[in-house]
């Protein structure tokens, strides 16, 4: 009880730096960061001065737009629950939700990219709107179909369903 | 984690070199059929689908797309489950038409063992033509059970029934069996931490009573329950969805948690003797016990009835509200919609009463009710001159009266409910519809049903200034003659539309169509 009383005590630092695998600093606001489960989890046993985190498996291309992502979801955020707590109608979670669909609209070794990233830093939205993309391009095609599209050649042994 | 795409033919290829969890979790957001088509894909791609943890088999379905042969569907079933590695099972859906021969209670009991055994949450059963008569016993003691829906079957229940972690129990169409099976079931003892009841058209040979005694219970939905007295002891809830014959058995100190009501005790089905004082007497006490509600839907039966209306007196004597200072009650109304309205004496003292006593009361909706002849007449003279004379202790309350249209889908519900015995799920009010899942189905079964629903549909849109529209169903698909016809009525809203949830693309663009239109 008494610490919090030492004036000696800086203030938390607001922000963190995450470092791609191609070396370049991101400084970003913590509350962005901890979109992140991974960063969230290890967060608080992190010394405050040395809040930084690399990011071996995120270039610097992904890792701008997935900053971006989370930067747009932590304000929407703030501002739908401050349009709920004045009551005032707003349409908040459809705009977001158009706002995701805009955002993942890229080509396909861009949206592999940010896939594999919010699987490694655990963002759980942001992975499930990378993978509903992805069912979505697969789903309502044949397996060649599927194939021709995806680049897959065809090894399989026996192919139960060829009489289709 | 390892870098994998490097080389130039891997990078062509990337999905393939995923980690599996990734492409599991990318099929399992595909229908089950396509989903286990990936396995075919390449060597790859062979066990993909072998660790789905949420597996849906729709027999209906299944058979819908494309040409089959008879027994396909318990070979995709086994097939299925063969292939399945082990782990932990999330849902389990099970849809089958019972009478087919090639799936015998044999292969039922084993793949719901099979979910059981893997740790399934959420369990799903509904059989398609007829009632299943038993269920396998190791489904009721189930230890990671939260979610349990059955739909059409026959519930005998052994002597061991335990839900340890089960939040949420739903039963439509389901025959119970023995009174004190049921309410053992319906109890702390079986049950001890269920959140969320919903019991739809259940039939009870031979059972007069039930008693629900669950003290986690928040949500309880109760519909249509033929004679059934119920009796509601020890409960908490925060919502209460009744629509039933007559008003159930319950004590004041369990009615003061409710925040949201929606009443409907159905005198006009025919299956109930004529309400007496009694009926209205819990009726109206109900209603004054609900104390802390904010949101209140009165449908037809809470009121008295046109067999009474000689017994006027009475009913005006049990609306006094005796039992609480008037002060004291409806502090929290926020919204009411009276469903239904007639314009008789009961209903206007009803009406009075509310406004005279909710003191924060924002909305009140009344939805006239769809008779013709005289009572329209008074309908219409109620809403214009005697309505606006009463006292409103809110000062910010707004009225606003619907016609019968609204009313009269819900009747057109309850008809599709009757014939195709289907669970379907609506909720209507002034100018907002929400339709899900199984009413979809139903409509699209039945080619006459069908139309007649898009003719109700552009009807109600003349009046209409918003529609909301969510329709869950991924089978619902309209021809292209529907298309139009769902195009055209779109368009006659006068307002704006929000096709939320309309999965379907066709539809979607139905709706992006008509926002170019703006």
């Amino acid at each position: 009880m008494k610490d919090s009383f030492n004036p000696s005590i800086e203030p938390p630092k607001k922000t963190v730096t995450l470092v791609s695998s191609d070396g370049y600093d991101f400084e970003v606001e913590e509350e962005v960061a901890l979109e992140s489960q991974v960063i969230k989890d290890g967060f608080e046993d992190k010394a405050v001065d040395d809040r930084e985190y690399l990011l071996f498996n995120v270039h610097s291309d992904t890792l701008e737009l997935i900053i971006k992502y989370c930067e747009k979801h932590v304000s929407s955020r703030k501002s739908i629950s401050a349009a709920a707590a004045s009551s005032s109608s707003s349409n908040g979670e459809e705009a977001l939700k158009e706002w995701d669909e805009h955002f993942i609209s890229v080509d396909t070794n861009t949206l592999y990219d940010i896939l594999m990233a919010a699987d490694y830093l655990n963002i759980k939205s942001l992975l499930d709107l990378a993978i509903q993309k992805v069912a979505d391009t697969i789903h309502g095609r044949s397996p060649e179909q599927i194939r021709k599209k995806f680049n897959i050649e065809n090894d399989s042994i026996i192919d139960p369903w060829a009489s289709e | 984690m390892k870098q994998v795409f490097s080389c130039f033919d891997q990078k062509k290829n990337r999905i393939s070199h995923m980690p599996d969890p990734i492409r599991s979790h990318i099929v399992s957001f595909l229908p089950m059929k396509e989903a286990m088509r990936s396995s075919i894909l390449s060597r790859q791609w062979r066990y993909v689908c072998s660790s789905l943890s949420n597996l849906k088999f729709d027999q209906v379905d299944f058979e819908k797309t494309k040409k089959h042969k008879r027994g396909d569907f318990r070979d995709f079933v086994d097939e299925t489950l063969l292939s399945h590695n082990g782990s932990d099972i999330k849902s389990f859906s099970l849809t089958v038409k019972l009478g087919d021969t090639f799936i015998t209670s044999c292969h039922l009991n084993s793949w719901i063992s099979f979910a059981v055994k893997h740790n399934v949450q959420d369990f799903k059963f509904s059989s398609y033509t007829c009632r299943l008569e038993k269920l396998p016993q190791c489904l009721f003691t189930s230890t990671t059970l939260t979610k349990l829906s059955l739909y059409e079957v026959e519930l005998n229940l052994p002597t061991i029934v335990k839900f340890p972690v089960l939040k949420s129990l739903l039963f439509d169409d389901v025959a119970f069996r023995g009174e004190n099976l049921v309410n053992k079931l319906l109890s702390s003892s079986t049950c001890p931490v269920l959140e969320k009841l919903v019991i739809w058209y259940c039939c009870c040979s031979g059972i007069n009573t039930i008693s629900i005694s669950l003290p986690t219970l928040k949500y309880l939905t109760l519909f249509d329950t033929h004679e059934l007295t119920i009796n509601l002891v020890n409960t908490v809830l925060r919502e209460l969805i009744y629509m039933c014959c007559r008003p159930p058995n319950i004590t004041y100190e369990n009615l003061l948690s409710v925040v949201s009501a929606k009443l409907h005790f159905s005198l006009h089905i025919g299956l109930c003797a004529t309400p007496d004082n009694t009926f209205f007497r819990s009726a109206s006490k109900i209603l004054v016990w609900l104390r802390n509600v904010e949101k209140l839907c009165l449908m037809s039966g809470i009121i008295e009835d046109k067999a009474t209306i000689s017994n006027m007196a009475n009913v005006d004597e049990c609306w006094k509200p005796t039992q609480l200072p008037s002060e004291d009650i409806l502090n929290g109304l926020k919204t009411v919609d009276i469903e239904d309205f007639k314009g008789s004496d009961g209903e206007l003292y009803l009406v009075r009463f509310l406004l005279e006593n909710a003191k924060i009361l924002e909305k009140m909706h009344i939805c006239c009710s769809d008779e013709k002849g005289l009572e329209t007449v008074r309908c219409q003279m109620c809403i214009t001159e005697i309505l606006p004379k009463f006292t409103k202790v809110s000062p910010h309350v707004t009225i606003s009266i619907s016609d019968i249209l609204a009313n009269r889908v819900w009747q057109y519900v309850l008809y599709v409910n009757g014939q195709k015995k289907s669970s379907s799920h609506i909720y209507i009010s002034a100018n907002k519809w929400e339709l899900t899942g199984d009413f979809c189905n139903a409509v699209e079964s039945n080619r006459e049903l069908t139309e007649d629903f898009y003719k109700l549909i552009s009807y109600s849109c003349l009046d209409q200034t918003i529609l909301y529209w969510c329709v869950q169903s991924d089978s619902f698909l309209p021809s292209t003659g529907d298309q139009r016809y769902l195009w055209r009525c779109f368009v006659q809203v006068d307002g704006f539309l929000t096709c939320g949830g309309i999965k379907d693309s066709s539809l979607r663009h139905c709706g992006d169509k008509f926002l170019e239109h703006g």
